[in-house]
C-alpha cells in the first residue's frame, strides 16, 4: 500500500471515530482553543503510531488507548485567554432538548471534576470496557482496576450530587 | 449508575454527530507535533545538526592545519568531543523516536515518556557543564598555537591568562546555573504535572 493510500485509509478510519476523539478533547480541556490542539494532537500521534495497529484488535479500542495516552501527556499552550467551552459548542449545537442538555451538562461538569487519571479509568468503563480490558488498556493490575473503577463511579455519584 | 451510563451513551451519540473540522490533520502534514517531548526532541535534533556543523569546521580546519601537528592534536582533541556528543545524543534522539509509541499501555507510555524527558534534560545540562569550560580552553590555546606555532612555543601572557581565569570562575558557573534555572522554569511544571499523573494512576500498585 503507497503512502497515500495509507493516509487516506487512515483519514477515512479515523473519520468514522472523530466522535471519540471529540470527547476525549472535551474530556481534558477547558477551552475550545484547547480542545481543538489536542485534537490535532491525537490525530497526529494516531497517525505516528497507525504502523503498530494490527488489525486482531478494534480500530476504536486502539485509538481509545492513543487519545487517552496523549491527552494524559498534553499540556494546554500558555497565554490562551478565551472561556468558550469546547463541550459547550458540541452539546449546544448537537441537541435542543434543554433538560437532556442541562443532564449532560451535569455529567460531563462532574466527569471533568475528576483527577486526569480518574477521567481516563471512568471514560473506558463508560465506553463499556470490563476490569481486564481496562487493566491491559492502563498497565494496571486487574484488582486495582476493579478497585479504582468502583472507589471512582462513588466518587462520580458524589459530584453529580453536589451539582445537581 | 445506570442513569449515568444512559447520559453518557446520549452524549456519546451527540459527539458522534459532529466531524472532523477542517484542518483537523495539519499536523500530519506538517509533522509537527506540540507535545514537550516533541519539542525538546526538535531542540535535540537541531543540536545535533550543529553538531554536524561543528565536525565539518574542525574538519576543514584540520586540513588548513595539515602541516601542524600540534593544532592538529587539538582539533583533534576537539573533534573527538564532538564526535562523542553526535554519538551519544544521536542515540538518545533515537531512543525516544523508537519508544515513545503511543498505542502502548498507560503505565508504559508515561514511564517512558517521563524516562526520555528527563534524559534529554540530562543532556543538555552535562553539555553546558562540559562543553562550555572545554570549548573555552580550546579557543584560548587554539589562539596561542596559532601565534606561537608549537604548544612549545607559547608564552602565555599574565593578561591572557587572567582574562581565561576570570570568564572560567565567573561566566562557566553563570552559564550553568542558568541552564539549571532556565531548564527549571520552562519545565517544571510539566514535569511535576506528569509525575503527578504517573503517582496517581499507579497508587497501590505494588511493582511500579
Amino acid at each position: 500500500m503507497s503512502h497515500s493510500e495509507n493516509k487516506a485509509e487512515f483519514m477515512s478510519r479515523i473519520s468514522d471515530c472523530a466522535g471519540l476523539i471529540h470527547k476525549i478533547a472535551a474530556i481534558y480541556t477547558d477551552r475550545k482553543e484547547d480542545g481543538e490542539d489536542l485534537l490535532q494532537e491525537i490525530l497526529y500521534q494516531s497517525w505516528k503510531s497507525y504502523p503498530s495497529y494490527r488489525n486482531d484488535s478494534k480500530f476504536s479500542t486502539w485509538l481509545y488507548k492513543v487519545s487517552l495516552n496523549t491527552a494524559l501527556v498534553y499540556r494546554r499552550k500558555k497565554g490562551r485567554m478565551t472561556t468558550e467551552s469546547f463541550n459547550d459548542e458540541v452539546i449546544e449545537k448537537t441537541d435542543s432538548s434543554y433538560f437532556e442538555n442541562d443532564e449532560k451538562m451535569t455529567l460531563m461538569t462532574a466527569i471533568k471534576e475528576l483527577s486526569k487519571t480518574d477521567r481516563l479509568i471512568i471514560t473506558l468503563y463508560l465506553e463499556g470496557y470490563n476490569y481486564k480490558e481496562i487493566a491491559e488498556i492502563t498497565g494496571l493490575s486487574n484488582e486495582n482496576s476493579a478497585t479504582r473503577i468502583h472507589r471512582i463511579k462513588t466518587k462520580l455519584i458524589v459530584k453529580l450530587k453536589n451539582i445537581a | 449508575m445506570d442513569n449515568i451510563e444512559n447520559i453518557w451513551n446520549e452524549l456519546s451519540s451527540d459527539f458522534n454527530k459532529k466531524p472532523l473540522p477542517d484542518g483537523a490533520d495539519g499536523k500530519i502534514h506538517t509533522d509537527r507535533s506540540d507535545l514537550l517531548l516533541a519539542r525538546l526532541g526538535l531542540k535535540l535534533k537541531l543540536g545535533l545538526y550543529w553538531t554536524i556543523f561543528f565536525i565539518v569546521v574542525l574538519i576543514v580546519a584540520a586540513i588548513v592545519h595539515i602541516s601542524q601537528p600540534m593544532v592538529l592534536t587539538l582539533i583533534g582533541l576537539m573533534f573527538l568531543m564532538m564526535a562523542g556528543n553526535l554519538i551519544y545524543s544521536g542515540r538518545l534522539y533515537l531512543k525516544i523516536k523508537r519508544e515513545n509509541e503511543f498505542s502502548l499501555n498507560t503505565r508504559t507510555v508515561l514511564l517512558n515518556y517521563y524516562d526520555s524527558v528527563v534524559r534529554v534534560l540530562k543532556m543538555e545540562r552535562l553539555w553546558a557543564q562540559f562543553a562550555i569550560p572545554l570549548g573555552l580552553i580550546a579557543g584560548v590555546l587554539y589562539g596561542q598555537l596559532l601565534k606561537a606555532g608549537s604548544f612549545g612555543q607559547i608564552e602565555f601572557e599574565l593578561r591572557t591568562l587572567l582574562v581565561t581565569g576570570i570568564l572560567m570562575v565567573t561566566l562557566v558557573p553563570l552559564v550553568i546555573l542558568w541552564t539549571h534555572w532556565a531548564q527549571k522554569y520552562a519545565y517544571k511544571n510539566d514535569l511535576t504535572e506528569l509525575w503527578t499523573v504517573i503517582g496517581e494512576l499507579y497508587e497501590n500498585e505494588d511493582n511500579m
